[in-house]
């Protein structure tokens, strides 16, 4: 009874509120579809055909793999031409082969009469290395423009969201405006980059080959070229062509992309001005990181004409040498990366949902190789005569390296003009201070970063080996470095959100010093450059 | 059917007028649903807009299974539990033996009432006990059911559902007295 009793009230409750229907207010509609329009707003974001967050992990996942392979490519690139040098220094150490290089050497006319010429290869290979320097600035140039793109329409998109807040109504019609400036120009550089991040691998050896052709006959040429082909490389990978950016946009058919707005409706803007409050305040959130970065260190050292100059002065002993070898140095000097690391301690705020500003202290142990593969004896390498003079200037406790011995001692020379292969390790205390755009938004659990701006460079010391076990310990005032040197910096970072505190970061990143790192009155400038692939982690405060 | 497929088609290609078609249909009844389970109109409002923003967002994930109509209520159901679980409305959760059997004595029909009315009485019980009867009495969810949705015992939800009973067939009992005095 107490059942049937109970099935009566429940059904009878149940008929009157089943087929019950209440009119919302009309207000409600236009409510849902300003919350859709800031929805879909967010998901169109930087690159409106990847909507799902499953597409977004393999682009991100190929554009890391894509970092890698151009940093293992360049890594190759700049090592692969050990075993060719190897071969021409063994070569070199037995009699016959120094002999043919001695001839060589000496088939340029006298010291004298060579002064012009000397000063023309020196002339010549400055222009060289202006013509390579020139590329990366492009490219940093071509990058900024690209940013910029993005930033205006970003402003436009937080101005009309502003109005929104402020203005109801209208604010929205002036966001749906806002929509059709920001999507075209957000859609392009950004596919730009990913494209020529994707083929750098691709142009990297044409350019070798390129610089490899330019050179001449003698025997030292294909060792420089080759070194030169590698510098040039990596700067002017991410040149891409505009054709090829078109032509694979166009293979999208982009009117049928799932995140294209149909529907772009124009509503006239209210032209009086609404009190501009700042857009859609995001707590400002703070967090800090440490991280890892194996890097690729080249010091980029080159010998300049006044370094030969005082190459010659320093060397009294060995003056003719010294004036012997000017040619052949000049052009016989390579440098090679060898495997560095860096720790980073960094912290950053995050400005808006797109932008952050970061900074930190990271310690950088550079490790490079400087190849002086014809010079003759040591003491003519003028990069040595600077370090070492910088040595026994200083006053601090370093092992005083002593020229004349080694001098006197012509076995040690022999040899060392034989292998020549100084490896240098460089500590610097870095400070970066750089910005952070968010491709994609830290909305979800992953987000890609690009990053741009100056690293402060405090050189610490300066530490090379000659081949015998001499380590040689350059630091303090007295070192032709500078204390303090600046690069720029650029890269990408990939962050994965484990939690409302951590994030883990995997970043790729390429510096490159702003001018030479030595003094205006060093004998050698060196403008080192640094590949890296970080990994670290972050907590949120 | 074909209709109500392009409907769908339609919202899941972020088409407007077809999204408008759907909130339409759909608002009138899915308000009144909004209303049984919240305390003001201002309320029920903030669920339903809730609510079709998630369908609009998540129209992807409806797979034809079901009719449109229970999967959307399905929302506005658990839309508006999220709701109320925000506004803790679920803190005065009664004590399974509080209310055991409470029997109701007397004519407690509802045949006679107005749908306002009746909506009143079910907004007056106690926040916990106007859930677990709407998704009880009105939903047809089982107790086990119910207790999981809302993160409560399977007791509790019957006593709940007893008390809510009680509170309604008095208040029902004390308007037909009314209206017969």
């Amino acid at each position: 009874m107490a059942s049937s009793e109970e099935h009566t009230f429940e059904n009878e409750w149940r008929r009157r509120f089943d087929d019950a229907s209440e009119t919302p207010p009309p207000a409600l509609w236009e409510r849902i579809e300003a919350r859709l329009d800031e929805e879909e707003e967010e998901r169109v974001m930087v690159i409106p055909f990847w909507q799902r967050t499953q597409q977004l992990r393999w682009v991100a996942a190929a554009s890391v793999t894509a970092l890698l392979l151009a940093v293992g490519g360049w890594w190759l690139k700049t090592n692969l031409p050990e075993k060719s040098v190897a071969a021409s220094t063994q070569l070199a150490q037995q009699p016959r082969a120094t002999e043919t290089t001695k001839l060589e050497n000496l088939s340029v006319p006298s010291a004298k009469e060579n002064d012009p010429k000397t000063s023309l290869a020196a002339k010549s290979e400055p222009v060289v290395d202006e013509g390579v320097a020139e590329t990366p600035t492009k490219v940093t140039r071509e990058k900024e423009q690209v940013t910029a793109a993005p930033l205006s329409g970003e402003t436009a998109r937080l101005m009309a969201s502003s109005s929104k807040r402020n203005g109801g109504q209208k604010g929205r019609a002036a966001r749906q405006e806002s929509k059709l400036p920001v999507t075209p120009a957000l859609i392009s550089p950004f596919s730009e980059q990913t494209i020529a991040s994707a083929t750098t691998q691709n142009i990297t050896p044409s350019s070798g080959e390129k610089m490899n052709a330019k050179g001449g006959t003698s025997a030292e040429i294909p060792v420089a070229g080759f070194s030169e082909g590698g510098q040039v490389a990596a700067p002017s990978e991410p040149k891409v062509s505009p054709e090829m950016t078109l032509a694979f946009l166009e293979s999208k058919q982009l009117r049928q992309l799932v995140g294209h707005p149909k529907r772009q409706p124009w509503v006239a803007v209210p032209s009086e001005p609404i009190d501009f409050v700042k857009p859609k305040q995001l707590p400002k959130e703070y967090w800090a990181s440490v991280g890892v970065m194996p890097a690729s260190y080249n010091a980029g050292v080159e010998i300049g004409r006044r370094g030969m100059l005082a190459a010659a002065s320093n060397t009294p002993l060995y003056n003719n040498l010294a004036s012997f070898n000017n040619s052949a140095r000049t052009s016989s000097g390579t440098n090679r990366s060898a495997l560095s690391y860096a720790f980073q301690w960094q912290g950053g705020v995050q400005l808006s949902s797109r932008w952050s500003l970061e900074s930190g202290v990271n310690y950088l142990q550079g490790n490079s190789i400087y190849q002086g593969v014809n010079a003759f004896s040591t003491l003519s390498n003028s990069y040595i005569n600077s370090l070492e003079s910088a040595v026994n200037l200083s006053d601090n406790n370093v092992p005083r390296y002593d020229l004349a011995t080694i001098g006197s001692d012509k076995s040690l020379v022999q040899t060392l003009s034989t292998t020549q292969d100084i490896s240098n390790s460089y500590q610097f205390v870095q400070v970066p201070v750089q910005t952070g755009f968010a491709l994609i938004k830290p909305k979800r659990k992953f987000s890609l970063w690009l990053l741009g701006g100056v690293i402060n460079n405090i050189f610490l010391k300066n530490s090379f080996q000659t081949g015998q076990d001499n380590m040689v310990t350059v630091s303090g005032n007295d070192s032709p470095y500078r204390r303090l040197s600046f690069a720029a910096t650029t890269g990408m970072r990939l962050q994965y959100k484990v939690n409302k505190r951590w994030t883990t970061l995997l970043s790729g990143n390429y510096q490159r010093s702003v001018g030479s790192t030595t003094r205006a009155n060093a004998a050698f400038q060196s403008r080192p450059q640094l590949m890296g692939v970080g990994a670290g982690v972050r907590y949120g405060f | 059917m074909k209709d109500e497929r392009t409907l769908v088609e339609g919202c899941r290609n972020k088409d407007r007028i077809a999204q408008r078609t759907l909130y339409e249909r759909f608002a009138g009844r899915m308000f009144a649903v909004c209303q049984r389970y919240t305390r003001s109109r201002f309320e029920a409002e903030d669920v339903l807009q809730e609510a079709f923003v998630k369908i609009f967002t998540q129209i992807h994930t409806f797979r034809y299974d079901c009719p449109l109509e229970a999967w959307i209520k399905r929302i506005m159901i658990n839309t508006a539990i999220s709701y109320l679980r925000k506004e803790k409305a679920y803190l005065d959760q009664a004590d399974v033996d509080d209310y055991a059997d409470a029997v109701s004595e007397g004519e407690t029909t509802v045949s006679g009432m107005e749908y306002q009315q009746l909506l009143g009485m079910v907004r007056e019980l106690p926040a916990g006990c106007q859930s677990v009867f709407n998704l009880y009495a009105i939903e047809g969810y089982q107790h086990n059911e119910i207790a999981q949705m809302l993160g409560i015992s399977e007791g509790t939800s019957k006593s709940q559902y007893a008390r809510a009973k009680q509170l309604l067939q008095a208040k029902i009992l004390e308007t037909n007295n009314t209206n017969s005095s």
